[in-house]
């Protein structure tokens, strides 16, 4: 099944790189600034949250850190969990929104949130650009360690495509879906260790924390980014076990709903 | 030969939910547990189609035609039986419907070869000839959603029989476009069915229907009801799209009885009552006038006394019309109208056109008149109306419509003989001769040029 979907989008790349280019495309096209706002974003949102913390709650970043720039920490933590969110909750509605290619037409549904998870990626690409540079600027240091980078952002995507089709097409049957996720991702970014860090959790819950697959990526990204020399070999492992289980799962439920989204559509 | 198109008693179930949550509870439910009821839209569907033949779709809407295409597709999931294909499909389900808006022209064309399963050096190849065939120039690299309607369905339909695939479903949509480009589409799919590709239609078109396929396939309430010939199966269609409204026989042979007592102008005359038994007018048609007089019933036959509203192209119909007045009908007409189907009167007649004179009536009195048209107009469909006028006093100028109904029919011309014998081209036959003389002298006439 795995093989299959590989030849599948290797045969339609050229659809796939129309369809990556037209979501980039329809996201700023109009815009005076452009593709900038994929940085503008993010980078007022740390903004704000760097002075509501830093500022105005007298936040300290512990020695675990690895960094004293609140800012920069801040944002290698949002950098990962704005690439989740966002393209989880964009891929709920994809099938939705592409209902006339898919009732009308053989369409290849299952290339639709590949499709917005490599846009996203590209645009998470950009900020990562960025984040590199100022953590080289601010920290003065360049490790090794920021080749984990990649593997990070591999395991992320994986988990994210499976989760991807399993939404997208549960939503076509029920539409609640989109709307439940929503207050869970709401919820998430809280749960996950991103504008605090996991030291602060009071000992007894931080079992909890370990269950949350974002906690092990917003760590690995900042264990890569900021160097902090602390492989995390067991939360590498989680991930790929759990994006390789995310991903057969979803696309178990994609396929088998498959064939029902023209008629529910 | 293995037919190119298979079907197996193929059956499509829907399955109706009474709440939504029902239909996830029921597909992710490991023991399969059943959470709906049935509805078949389509049920022991077996019929096999040949390499390069045309087969013609027909049925009311809601007979699942649309939904047997979308089978063949595999768009939609079978819940019984098999279809089996050879062959890539080309489909126009609503043309254009797989066209991405955003996308530029050459990106959905490259795009849908690929779903076809061509690679894009292939399509880069017949890139060209899209462009040439639709005719959108410089479009091709815009992006599709500022083409207008008629760029749009040239290129979708330029895409889809340019690939030259081995079987083309169209749905609905041959009789798009303007007329040039109708034209130009009906020729290239004949040219694509003689090479041999295999066609599957739904239209609403008979004239098209009639023209292009081999077979018909009739489709009531989700079963074939007819196989065959396209003319028989118009007919059949005809008949019952009528019958929904109004019951009348289909091609049941029922000779004008001669009346016992003269009191009609003609022999061949029907009584009120025969025209009753079989009227055309129904409940639902739309009538009008001042009400001064009433059209109790119509009914058509043709030369041999069939009830029908099929005529092969110079073939006589017989409308017959029950009339009553109300009032005291001065100079009373009655006369037929002929529209086609995108609303152009194309012939009226009645009584006062060929001088026949019909008598005045008094309130009460009814009339039988006998309207007998040659339909040397070109095969299509016609609706037809009837009205009923005269003058309230005696010497009026003006007449009224006093009974008026519009949008009856519709009328079906066709002609299935040979292109070679046809009576005249064109929309209809006027009345025409040809005389000759042979040039005894050439000399004179070489010196006159």
């Amino acid at each position: 099944m795995a093989f299959r979907f590989v030849r599948e989008v290797i045969n339609n790349r050229y659809m796939l790189k129309c369809l990556v280019l037209r979501d980039l495309k329809s996201r700023y096209t109009g815009s005076f600034l452009g593709i900038f706002w994929a940085v503008i974003h993010p980078v007022i949102t740390v903004i704000t949250y760097t002075f509501i913390f830093s500022y105005v709650l007298k936040a300290r970043l512990g020695p675990a850190a690895g960094t004293n720039s609140f800012l920069l920490w801040l944002l290698c933590g949002l950098a990962p969990w704005l690439y989740f969110s966002e393209t989880v909750q964009r891929n709920v509605q994809i099938l939705i929104e592409n209902k006339m290619l898919i009732t009308k037409s053989l369409f290849p549904s299952e290339l639709l949130p590949l499709s917005i998870l490599l846009s996203n990626m590209l645009n998470h690409a950009i900020m990562f650009g960025i984040i590199g540079i100022a953590a080289v600027i601010i920290t003065k240091k360049l490790t090794l360690l920021i080749l984990y980078l990649p593997v990070y952002i591999f395991l992320l995507s994986l988990f994210m495509l499976g989760l991807s089709w399993m939404v997208s097409s549960m939503n076509i049957f029920l539409r609640d879906i989109g709307q439940v996720l929503n207050v869970l991702i709401g919820m998430w970014f809280f749960y996950t260790p991103i504008v605090y860090q996991p030291t602060a959790v009071p000992e007894g819950l931080r079992v909890l924390l370990k269950l949350n697959p974002m906690y092990y990526v917003v760590e690995g990204y900042r264990l890569s980014l900021l160097g902090i020399d602390q492989a995390h070999w067991k939360g590498m492992l989680l991930l790929f076990i759990l994006g390789v289980v995310s991903t057969i799962a979803g696309g178990f439920i994609f396929k088998r709903l498959k064939p029902d989204f023209a008629e529910m559509l | 030969m293995e037919p190119t198109i298979s079907l197996n008693g193929i059956g499509k179930k829907y399955r109706i939910f009474t709440r939504h949550m029902d239909r996830l509870k029921e597909l992710l439910h490991p023991a399969g547990k059943k959470y709906h009821h049935e509805f078949w839209a389509l049920r022991n569907i077996t019929f096999d189609v040949d390499r390069g033949e045309a087969v013609g779709l027909l049925g009311r809407n809601g007979s699942g035609k649309s939904t047997l295409l979308q089978l063949i597709c595999g768009i939609l999931r079978l819940t019984e039986g098999t279809i089996q294909t050879r062959g890539r499909i080309s489909a126009l389900l609503e043309l254009g419907a797989g066209f991405n808006p955003d996308f530029t022209g050459r990106a959905n064309v490259l795009m849908n070869g690929a779903i076809m399963g061509y690679t894009m050096e292939e399509m880069e190849e017949k890139m060209q000839d899209i462009i040439e065939y639709a005719d959108i120039g410089d479009f091709i690299d815009q992006p599709m959603k500022i083409y207008s309607t008629g760029m749009y369905v040239r290129l979708a339909f330029a895409c889809a029989v340019n690939v030259r695939p081995e079987i083309l479903i169209v749905d609905e949509a041959l009789s798009v476009g303007d007329i040039f480009f109708q034209q130009k589409s009906f020729n290239t799919i004949r040219e694509i069915i003689q090479s041999g590709t295999t066609c599957i239609f739904v239209s609403h078109d008979m004239e098209a229907l009639r023209s292009l396929c081999n077979r018909a396939i009739l489709l009531e309430n989700g079963e074939i009801t007819y196989i065959g010939s396209p003319i028989e199966a118009i007919n059949i269609y005809s008949h019952s799209v009528k019958k929904a409204s109004v019951f009348i026989p289909p091609a049941v042979y029922h000779p004008p009885v001669a009346p016992q007592e003269v009191h009609y102008q003609s022999r061949d005359l029907m009584s009120p009552e025969e025209i009753l038994a079989h009227n055309v007018i129904s409940d639902t048609s739309k009538g009008y006038g001042t009400g001064a007089m009433t059209i109790l019933g119509v009914r058509v036959l043709n030369k041999n006394g069939y009830d029908t509203f099929h005529a092969e192209m110079m073939e006589t119909l017989s409308f017959y019309a029950l009339i009553e007045a109300n009032e005291t009908i001065y100079d009373t007409i009655v006369v037929v109208n002929l529209f086609d189907r995108i609303g152009t009167f194309v012939f009226g007649g009645g009584n006062r056109e060929v001088r026949h004179v019909l008598p005045d009536m008094s309130p009460g009195q009814s009339l039988v008149v006998r309207v007998d048209i040659t339909f040397s107009v070109k095969a299509e469909e016609f609706l037809f109306g009837l009205a009923a006028k005269g003058a309230l006093y005696k010497g009026a100028e003006t007449f009224n419509s006093h009974a008026r109904i519009d949008m009856l029919g519709p009328i079906v011309v066709t002609y299935s003989k040979p292109m070679a014998d046809i009576p005249f081209h064109g929309i209809a036959r006027l009345p025409f001769e040809v005389k000759h003389a042979m040039v005894e002298d050439t000399a004179a006439v070489n010196d006159i040029s």
